[in-house]
């Protein structure tokens, strides 16, 4: 292994050291399953390291590794993956309600994981990432616009889909 | 609650969600793996973009600093507003049976065919609107051949267009397209494993003829790279059609229009894939490929000999001269090449280099033996440049979308596919 080389590994293993748990959860709450966030971050990190020359100097790691994982995961979107149905020997968690908030919280990842890809990664850039409405943008190449509509639109969803009992407006009334 | 509180409230419940997820599952060891797969995977599916196309480069102080920028290009005159494709900076319009047409929009001129989106625009800065947006293709006189594909079934096609953006026959094939330095023949591979040429779309048969047949390795087909020779692959010309086996083991292979098809390469040198092709008899060759980089050397037929290898660089490109060689960095892959360096082939000095500060380059091609393209993609969009010989460089259109690398450039160098 060259000289160069190495450096470059190391640069790397320093970057997945120091980033790669923050990368897992972005992934799973863009894929909403671990597995398949694995495997998208197993991806993107590759390419991330193919790239590593050309992004290494840049401020802009991160988010080119977001970008990357958004356009996987929606790549695999596209391929059908959600189609796919795994055989496995531990029975399904069941449902949880979330004692914390009276089942909102599983509610509201329920609307989340119901969004389309796309949407989704808006909402988990702004609202995890907390990422800026331009950043988000940039990100996804999309419009300040689109991102707004995309955001609001994801806000009355869930509006509409909850039950007023948890609503959380109702419950600080009800306290 | 406004939405400022649902905002909060999402932002705390995916927090929790993501809360507990420490791991650090991959090694650098697994993420290399991975990357070695991929890499394989692209090097078989874009080996024939990397074809008889080739660079001239500029200093970098020339180029340096001078990004896509912010500004798309220029939109053309007004037009009758037909068609509007949203990608295009023209407002192109089709001509109609019975209508007189209205005067030819533009776009921005750059001497050859390119694509910008949906819109062919052509060497004078004709925009010609299309149906879809290739992602690759050539143009054979007047005729554009585009290349797209069908994701639902995997297949391929090239959609024959004419000059008013109407497609006829659609060919389906397997391979990239390669085509010749001066644009007159180009040549892929049919599902039968027929290396076909093609120099005439409009003759039928008399336009084409296969010069290889039953080309497979394994499950793979092989791809053609570089065509020299014509203007025909009638029998009255002489053609050649260098092409890879595809499986990226298996060396390289050129077919003749004499009915011939030997080794590039003779003998136990090595070589598993060529990238280009020059009528001098010049031909740039991939000997290995390892996770870490490639070597890489200049062949002569005709003295069945390296002029020179390299580890160091990875060959691109050669001008119709056969005088200057593109390279690039030994290490091949990511959205696109780092740079572009031009080396003397005789001397294997490097004269000059391009390296777009801000980006990458997808694909190059020679305008002449003096002046390049390269199409140059970075966070925020594509452009294309041509460089001179000189050390001269100019920004001839660009396209702001804020894709990012992982978005296909907008514009499309018709140099195959």
């Amino acid at each position: 292994m060259s000289a160069r080389t190495a450096a470059r590994d190391a640069e790397f293993t320093a970057y997945l050291q120091a980033r790669q748990a923050r990368l897992l959860r972005t992934a799973y709450l863009l894929t909403g399953d671990k597995h398949q966030a694995e495997d998208v971050l197993q991806t993107s990190l590759a390419k991330l390291y193919l790239a590593w020359d050309k992004v290494r100097d840049r401020d802009s790691v991160d988010a080119y590794v977001r970008r990357i994982m958004v356009n996987e995961n929606n790549s695999l979107w596209r391929r059908g993956w959600r189609k796919r149905e795994f055989t496995t020997e531990v029975l399904p968690e069941a449902p949880v309600t979330d004692t914390y908030d009276e089942g909102l919280g599983a509610a509201l990842w329920s609307v989340v994981q119901s969004l389309p890809p796309k949407a989704r990664a808006v909402v988990v850039l702004r609202y995890y990432e907390q990422l800026t409405e331009a950043e988000t943008a940039d990100l996804l190449g999309i419009s300040v616009g689109t991102v707004k509509s995309q955001c609001s639109r994801a806000i009355a969803t869930m509006r509409d889909r909850f039950p007023a009992d948890l609503d959380p407006r109702e419950q600080e009334e009800e306290r | 609650m406004s939405d400022h509180e649902w905002e909060s409230r999402v932002s705390r419940e995916l927090g929790q969600r993501a809360q507990g997820l420490d791991e650090t599952p991959f090694s650098l060891d697994q993420v290399k793996g991975r990357a070695g797969s991929i890499r394989r995977t692209r090097r078989l599916a874009v080996a024939g973009a990397v074809l008889a196309s080739a660079a001239v480069v500029v200093p970098i102080a020339v180029v340096s600093g001078q990004g896509l920028g912010d500004t798309d290009s220029a939109p053309g005159p007004a037009t009758s507003p037909t068609t509007s494709p949203t990608t295009s900076s023209a407002t192109p319009t089709r001509a109609t049976d019975g209508v007189t047409p209205a005067p030819a929009p533009t776009a921005d001129a750059i001497g050859v065919d390119y694509l910008d989106g949906s819109t062919w625009v052509r060497p004078d800065g004709t925009a010609v609107p299309l149906d879809i947006a290739y992602r690759g293709g050539a143009v054979l006189g007047e005729t554009l051949l585009g290349v797209r594909d069908n994701t639902d079934t995997n297949r391929h096609f090239i959609d024959v267009v004419s000059p008013d953006g109407a497609v006829g026959e659609s060919i389906e094939i397997t391979s990239g397209l390669a085509v010749s330095d001066d644009r007159s023949v180009v040549a892929f591979v049919e599902p039968n494993g027929d290396l076909m040429t093609m120099w005439d779309p409009a003759a039928g048969e008399g336009g084409r003829v296969a010069i290889a047949s039953g080309l497979t390795v394994g499950t793979f087909t092989v791809d053609p790279i570089a065509v020299v020779g014509g203007p025909t692959c009638g029998p009255e010309d002489e053609c050649r059609v260098f092409y890879n086996a595809g499986d990226g083991v298996s060396p390289p292979r050129v077919a003749s229009s004499d009915g011939t098809d030997v080794l590039v390469v003779p003998g136990d040198v090595p070589a598993v894939a060529v990238s280009d092709a020059s009528d001098a008899g010049l031909v740039t060759v991939q000997q290995t490929s390892q996770d870490q980089g490639s070597c890489n050397g200049l062949y002569d037929i005709t003295s069945a000999a390296y002029l020179w290898t390299t580890c160091d660089r990875f060959l691109l490109d050669l001008n119709p001269a056969g005088s200057v060689v593109a390279t690039t960095h030994a290490y091949l892959d990511g959205p696109g090449n780092g740079y572009v360096a031009l080396v003397d082939a005789a001397s294997q000095e490097e004269v000059a280099r391009f390296d777009p500060s801000d980006g990458v380059v997808v694909t190059q091609t020679w305008l002449d033996d003096e002046t390049l393209l390269a199409l140059v993609l970075d966070g925020r969009g594509s452009s294309i440049w041509r460089f001179g010989t000189d050390g001269s460089s100019e920004r001839v259109t660009s396209r702001s979308t804020g894709g990012g690398y992982d978005t296909s450039p907008t514009h499309v160098l018709l140099v195959g596919y």
